[in-house]
């Protein structure tokens, strides 16, 4: 798949999820189900636990940080991207949206 | 591709013995009379909306995230959007089997397509009037459907027709694939008739013409609209996900392995933890669970690689011990589904002069499940 396109990384911003969404653990995994596009993928361990820990209170970067604290090996940074892509990624699926004036 | 990736979850979901997919029977009532229907309802009281809500938590607990409501009718059932409701707040996929009569009121169509159902399957059987409302035994149910399908195309919800094909139905498959098109919607053609739950093998008398079902299915992959190729039963490890990915519960909330194998394993009322029970925990090994799991890997073996279209048939152990006693028992109605296919196969690939269809070049690509 090609990596979606990620700018420059904003912290601030805040994701929640759509509310018709479902997401079913299978290990490390996730299943994502999005009734209204018929969709069902396959998260990867990382992509599931971003997907868990948006709320629509954390912000990108607390996200980051969540993970930096779970995972030994990545950087904090590295962490960020993989964040925002995958985020990036979920919003293209329907799964989340950003929320707050500033989103777009 | 996605297919395969979730295809590995659900091997996983097999191997770990997790009931991913929960059927609730939610009712027996129904607002139509099908001649063909398989349910054999009792005189026993039926499951209030608490009762499912609390089977769905235990089903949840035991690793269901898949809920499907059927019935009956499930919509007739008084709690129904109730149930439906918090299948969705507890974020699990809700997929639902009606006759869509009801859904031709607006309102209800909105109320559903509000829950944001995953897909929505409902029996057409004929593309006709005269042909559905024989079937169903009641006038003005195909118009109804009409009208519903036409709220639901509109309002976004993903259905799938599921047409069983019979002697009278047989000759207008393309004017259902046409009338299913018309709304968007997708048009499974199920060649499998049944015997009722408590063995009645009246059904059998609707069953269609072995000539036109083998000519329809040579007619598809020559149109590229799917592929036929046996399964490779000698190399399959089970049949299906009886006892390990799918529980049924019936009105009266009796567990069983799955929708057709009829063992109860206890009425879920009394069972307080479902996943305990389901992987044999805590000293609730059950019988019922080892035998229909054991079953299910023997069937290739036993009843299927030993005939010559096993790999073609639809055979279901389940329906094998409702009508013969024996879930082996490789029944006329499994037999009937194999040789069809079988003999387009061998039409599509010119290896049988005498069956229908011209000899096309076809590429062979695994089956998946009914036409």
């Amino acid at each position: 798949m090609t990596p979606p396109e990620v700018g420059p990384v904003d912290q601030a911003l805040v994701y929640r999820r759509h509310p018709e969404i479902t997401l079913t653990r299978f290990g490390e995994e996730g299943l994502l189900v999005v009734p209204r596009a018929a969709l069902q993928a396959v998260l990867n361990g990382t992509a599931t636990r971003v997907l868990e820990l948006v709320d629509g209170a954390r912000t990108v970067g607390e996200i980051a940080d969540a993970l930096a604290a779970e995972y030994d090996g990545p950087s904090r940074d590295e962490l960020l991207r993989d964040v925002a892509e995958i985020l990036v990624d979920l919003r293209g699926r329907g799964a989340v949206e950003p929320v707050g004036a500033d989103a777009d | 591709m996605a297919a395969n990736k979730i295809a590995e979850l659900m091997d996983r979901a097999y191997a770990e013995r997790r009931p991913v997919t929960a059927q609730f029977e939610l009712t027996y009532k129904c607002n139509l009379l099908c001649s063909f229907c398989y349910n054999a309802p009792k005189e026993r009281r039926e499951l209030d909306g608490d009762d499912w809500i609390e089977a769905l938590d235990k089903c949840r607990a035991a690793g269901s995230y898949n809920v499907i409501l059927t019935g009956g009718e499930p919509m007739v059932h008084r709690d129904f959007w109730r149930i439906a409701g918090a299948v969705r707040e507890r974020g699990m996929v809700l997929k639902t089997y009606t006759n869509g009569v009801l859904l031709a009121d607006p309102e209800k169509a909105r109320r559903y397509a509000d829950l944001a159902p995953f897909d929505t399957e409902i029996s057409l059987h004929g593309a006709r009037a005269e042909v559905h409302d024989r079937l169903t035994g009641i006038r003005g149910s195909f118009d109804k459907l009409l009208v519903a399908l036409g709220h639901l195309a509109k309002l976004g919800v993903k259905v799938s027709l599921k047409t069983p094909i019979t002697r009278l139905n047989q000759h207008e498959l393309p004017q259902i694939e046409a009338l299913a098109a018309r709304f968007g919607a997708s048009v499974t053609f199920d060649t499998n008739i049944l015997p009722t739950d408590d063995g009645d093998t009246s059904p059998f008398s609707l069953a269609a013409d072995p000539d036109v079902l083998a000519r329809f299915f040579v007619e598809k992959v020559r149109r590229g609209e799917r592929t036929l190729a046996p399964r490779p039963v000698d190399k399959m490890k089970h049949n299906c996900g009886t006892g390990r990915t799918v529980v049924t519960i019936d009105p009266y909330g009796e567990v069983y392995p799955c929708i057709a194998f009829r063992r109860s394993l206890g009425n879920i009322r009394e069972i307080d933890d479902l996943d305990a029970l389901w992987q044999g925990r805590d000293g609730m090994r059950s019988d019922v669970l080892d035998y229909v799991r054991t079953v299910a890997d023997e069937v290739p073996r036993r009843t299927l690689a030993p005939r010559e279209e096993g790999g073609f048939a639809s055979f279901c152990p389940g329906v094998a011990e409702r009508e013969l006693g024996d879930p082996y028992a490789y029944y006329d109605a499994a037999r009937a589904s194999g040789l069809v296919k079988l003999r387009a196969y061998r039409a599509v690939r010119g290896e049988d002069s005498a069956a229908p269809g011209d000899a096309v070049e076809n590429e062979v690509a695994p089956e998946s499940g009914t036409a």
